[in-house]
């Protein structure tokens, strides 16, 4: 059923324009072998855009779940955490220096960034284990997020270049280009396989950190293991799809509201669903108010906090 | 000798407060010594330096000043009544549903964020934000369920809100896309840049009226800090009272970002700090509290408004820089 609904998100946000080309023609127009205008926009610009939608929504709400999973804290996500902002903080730092921004100095900033804000995401993590530590963890986490956003922000301001970095702190897929699509491709192929390989030991963390020691799993280092292979993960997702918020929440909890707790579904599913999320919210924030585009993080976050406040309600009490 | 201790506590910032006047009326693109700030200050400046101390940088000392003392009282007063030492009128998100009231009416009514506001507009906005922060303080009270308070669950669902409600202020301020993200940072991390006369003298009473009321409350409020019981016992009605205070505060707060923007974490800085140099006792800490905070604006408007000159950054980032790693520690504490 959720491949259906990626389908029909395809083919929607394929036809629906801003530029006035007819959904049928447009599809018939790829499909002709002559070159024009047309296909040039269809597969220059708007496929790899859907792809790397539906690739970083999916790889962002793999991401999502395999945190939940192992901090056994159901709200966080690479964004709440603070981790994506901090991937984008060096994004915009080596914008502000002038460094020739291209995909692989943007990855290599990205890179560090999410590195140090998740070096410190661990470092607590694996701080405060017991009893009270989802709450404090969100705290700083979100207090974190904030922080960089704002210094983000400043980046902006300082180096003329606010409405470029309004982008990368709400996110949005403008300028993808198929070497995007590649690199997405390549981080979802490894996030996958890492996390239906992990599914089951996710599970056994998830009763607690005795029982999967007296089932033979050591939960520190597996959790450890899993956090570190994550930092890359969202570097590629900030540098493809910039700072998209509240995927990575909203996908795995609604996909375990379906099927229960169980992580080796949890995984696999998310990323289909996240990548349905991502592909239609981006073609509503490239459509809605055209031909202006709204950031799509935007949309997930109007989206996402709703939900979020209900989690905290649920889980706090 | 502790009274006197108190005394020179007070002084002193009251001194340190006097310092930053200086520097902020001072420091600036055009540069003036202080005699000439004295002269002019007299009423005998050139028409230049008329402008500049009096037309510009003095109101906006003085608004920085108001609205550090608004947050910090509203702060000061919401940790109290709320039992929960992290509480701050940014943070549970209460300034946030006030921006968003502030934004909504500017788009609606002239669409030019923050510039040409008509003296009608200047009256009406912060009675919008008022109303704005009460339905927003309500909705928290809801959504944390107050009955119960529970300090750090009412902190997610604030921070939750000023995410949700900052990323609807984007929304609308981000649709021409061009050049309006200025705005939308002013009015989701707060600044005092714009501040004129009108803007003073339509929030100077409303923070007057409010802040004389709570410290009439002073004494009250020391009964509340001991416990429900302890008040019942002594003849006060915990709950009648809190709604009361929780009304001024969100009053205070409203007034406030009506003309800054949600300037987080003051109202968590500031108290903090004073409990720390003067202790508990409401008459005493919550003046303490706005020296404090109105120095901590003054200070951050002063930096932000000069390192990078001629670019402006917002003066609640700085705070925020300054605040985060505190608040980071304040929380994971037990």
């Amino acid at each position: 059923m959720l491949l259906i609904v990626i389908m029909v998100g395809v083919i929607l946000s394929f036809g629906l324009s801003t530029d006035g080309i007819h959904p049928m023609i447009s599809i018939s127009n790829v499909l002709s072998k002559t070159e024009s205008l047309e296909k040039t926009i269809l597969l220059g610009v708007r496929l790899p855009r859907i792809l790397s939608s539906l690739l970083v929504g999916g790889l962002l709400a793999i991401i999502g779940a395999m945190i939940q999973g192992v901090t056994r804290n159901p709200i966080a996500e690479p964004s709440i955490l603070g981790v994506s902002q901090g991937a984008c903080f060096f994004i915009a730092i080596s914008y502000w220096m002038n460094i020739g921004v291209n995909l692989k100095t943007s990855f290599l900033a990205s890179m560090i960034g999410a590195t140090i804000s998740g070096g410190l995401v661990i470092l607590f993590i694996q701080k405060k284990n017991e009893g009270g530590g989802i709450t404090k963890l969100l705290l700083a986490g979100t207090s974190m997020s904030m922080m960089l956003g704002a210094m983000t922000s400043v980046v902006g301001i300082l180096s003329n270049k606010t409405q470029l970095l309004g982008f990368w702190i709400n996110g949005g897929f403008q300028n993808t280009n198929y070497n995007h699509v590649g690199l997405a491709l390549i981080a979802s192929i490894v996030a996958f396989i890492f996390g239906v390989v992990q599914s089951s030991k996710i599970n056994i963390i998830n009763l607690g950190d005795e029982v999967a020691m007296g089932l033979g799993v050591n939960a520190q280092s597996t959790r450890f293991k899993v956090l570190i292979m994550i930092i890359p993960l969202v570097a590629i997702a900030v540098v493809v799809g910039k700072t998209i918020s509240f995927v990575g929440l909203i996908v795995p909890q609604l996909i375990r509201l379906v099927i229960g707790d169980d992580y080796r579904k949890i995984i696999p599913l998310s990323f289909f669903a996240g990548a349905a999320l991502l592909c239609y919210s981006d073609m509503f924030a490239r459509t809605l108010m055209a031909p202006y585009e709204i950031p799509v993080g935007i949309f997930t976050s109007i989206i996402g906090v709703p939900f979020y406040l209900m989690m905290a309600k649920k889980e706090m009490s | 000798m502790k009274k006197n201790r108190q005394i020179i506590i007070i002084i002193g910032l009251l001194l340190i407060l006097a310092l930053c006047f200086f520097i902020s009326i001072r420091w600036g693109t055009y540069s003036m010594s202080y005699g000439d700030i004295f002269n002019t200050l007299l009423g005998k400046g050139t028409p230049t330096e008329n402008l500049a101390v009096l037309g510009i940088r003095l109101p906006r000392f003085i608004m920085s000043v108001l609205v550090g003392i608004a947050f910090s009282w509203a702060g000061g007063t919401l940790q109290t009544v709320f039992k929960n030492d992290l509480a701050d009128p940014g943070i549970i998100g209460v300034n946030s549903g006030a921006a968003l009231g502030a934004v909504l009416f500017i788009a609606s009514s002239s669409g030019a964020y923050y510039e040409k506001l008509s003296d009608l507009s200047i009256f009406v906005l912060p009675f919008i934000c008022i109303v704005s922060a009460i339905i927003a303080m309500f909705l928290i009270l809801f959504i944390s369920d107050f009955k119960t308070l529970r300090p750090r669950r009412m902190l997610l669902v604030g921070l939750g809100v000023n995410a949700g409600i900052g990323a609807i202020i984007t929304a609308i301020t981000f649709q021409g896309g061009v050049g309006q993200y200025n705005r939308v940072l002013i009015w989701t991390s707060g600044s005092i840049w714009g501040a004129s006369w009108r803007e003073v003298l339509v929030l100077f009473p409303i923070i007057l009226i409010s802040i004389i009321i709570l410290f009439i409350m002073g004494r009250k409020l020391d009964i509340l800090k001991l416990g429900d019981e302890t008040s019942i016992g002594l003849g006060l009605s915990p709950d009648k009272l809190r709604r009361l205070i929780i009304g001024i505060t969100v009053i205070l707060a409203g007034a406030a970002v009506s003309f800054s923007g949600n300037m987080l974490f003051v109202g968590l800085i500031a108290p903090h700090l004073a409990r720390a140099l003067i202790g508990g006792k409401h008459r005493l800490f919550l003046p303490t509290a706005g020296i404090v905070g109105a120095i901590l604006v003054s200070v951050s408007d002063t930096l932000c408004r000069n390192l990078f000159s001629p670019i402006e950054i917002p003066a609640g980032i700085l705070v925020s820089i300054l605040a985060v790693p505190y608040f980071i520690y304040l929380a994971s504490k037990d």
